[in-house]
């Protein structure tokens, strides 16, 4: 009984460890459940959930096929865990609550998320927000607010993607051409 | 030669009658389900599509692309409420489709266009029901097919064991690049020269 206790004592932080890994992975997704008030107001709603077994049919697919390219976003997304969008367009300016859209900022406050990016334009009253998490060196999630006066959008994607992988895709399947500094071409002039 | 006349008659009609029997007790489809709410609620009227039997058949023996069966239905005249169809399509087809099935995409407009879309893997197959209501017209999909059946199709493309890959890539244009100017326009520079 007791080598039993002492086992169970030992596996403990082992479990509490595994369960805070869990618990990290989990956080880079966000919680869309409170945007009723967006929803009702909205002219048009657009709703994409791709996640478990349809994104891993995604992969097994994308891999299996010839084409180099399809081949290349498939490795590049192998490590996704989900895809959630959320589009709202409205009749008139500003017909929603910016407070349903601060909710969903003030869960990028929480622990791992940095802002990536911060775009401000007076013209339609456009903000755009991108934020990242990170897992050690590993992009674990991004999540993207788009904001303006007529629509908003939401995108929350969960897991590692490989961000060179897909920047070499730019301008191919549809994917927009990417620009990324790398850092290694400092002489390169810039327009 | 009586006697196997009888065994004969017997052997059919219980063949029959186990038939009907199965066709009545089988549980209906969450894409039957749709139907009849489509019929009941919004008093939907059904748009015969001719030789869909046929294409269905044909389908079901070629596979093209790995699609194993598909089923469309299309209706007319439904009586909606622009306002309440999207709350009670969700809450319909929530009790429709159970856990198993994965909403991967909705749409919904306030001028009464509304778009769903389940998805659900059985074994080696994918199953996918698609609901596509726009003012008062309506579509049901169902289509069953082989994910690997696909990607074979992919690399491969062929209709009953005729290749369409030579036609493609006749067609084919390099990616990203426009179509080639006719011979008598000199080909655009590639690099602009600079304006003084």
């Amino acid at each position: 009984m007791r080598n039993v206790i002492r086992y169970s004592l030992k596996l403990i932080p082992l479990l509490l460890f595994a369960l805070a890994l869990s618990t990290k992975a989990q956080d880079a997704r966000l919680h869309f459940e409170h945007l009723t008030g967006l929803e009702t107001k909205a002219r048009d709603v657009v709703e994409v959930n791709i996640d478990g077994k349809v994104l891993d049919l995604a992969k097994r697919v994308l891999v299996k096929v010839n084409d180099p390219d399809a081949k290349k976003v498939g490795q590049a997304i192998a490590g996704l865990q989900a895809i959630y969008v959320r589009a709202y367009t409205f009749e008139n300016a500003g017909e929603y609550n910016p407070g349903d859209i601060d909710q969903i900022r003030a869960q990028l406050q929480g622990p791992g998320w940095q802002r990536l990016a911060n775009v401000r334009s007076k013209k339609d009253n456009q903000k755009i927000d991108v934020y990242t998490m990170f897992t050690g060196d590993t992009m674990s999630g991004v999540a993207v607010i788009m904001s303006q006066d007529k629509a908003v959008a939401l995108v929350n994607v969960i897991g590692p993607i490989d961000i060179d992988l897909l920047a070499e895709l730019g301008g191919k399947l549809n994917i927009p051409e990417m620009d990324i500094d790398t850092g290694g071409s400092k002489d390169k002039p810039k327009n | 030669m009586f006697r196997n006349n009888r065994l004969l008659t017997a052997l059919a009609l219980s063949v029959i009658v186990l038939s009907f029997a199965s066709a009545a007790t089988a549980k209906p489809t969450e894409y039957d389900l749709v139907i009849k709410r489509l019929r009941e609620k919004y008093k939907a009227k059904k748009v015969s599509i001719p030789f869909m039997s046929l294409a269905r058949a044909i389908v079901a023996v070629a596979r093209p692309a790995g699609v194993k069966a598909f089923k469309i239905t299309v209706f007319e005249g439904l009586q909606i409420s622009k306002e309440t169809l999207d709350s009670e399509m969700r809450a319909g087809l929530g009790e429709i489709f159970g856990e198993d099935w994965v909403p991967i995409l909705r749409v919904r407009s306030r001028e009464g266009e509304q778009v769903y879309m389940y998805m659900r893997e059985v074994r080696q197959d994918v199953k996918i029901n698609l609901v596509t209501i726009d003012k008062e017209q309506a579509v049901v999909v169902r289509a069953t097919f082989n994910p690997d059946k696909l990607v074979e199709f992919m690399n491969n493309p062929k209709l009953f064991g005729i290749s369409l890959a030579d036609e493609q890539s006749n067609n084919k244009q390099p990616d990203n690049k426009p179509p080639s100017p006719p011979d008598d326009d000199p080909p655009p520079p590639l690099i602009a020269k600079p304006v003084k």
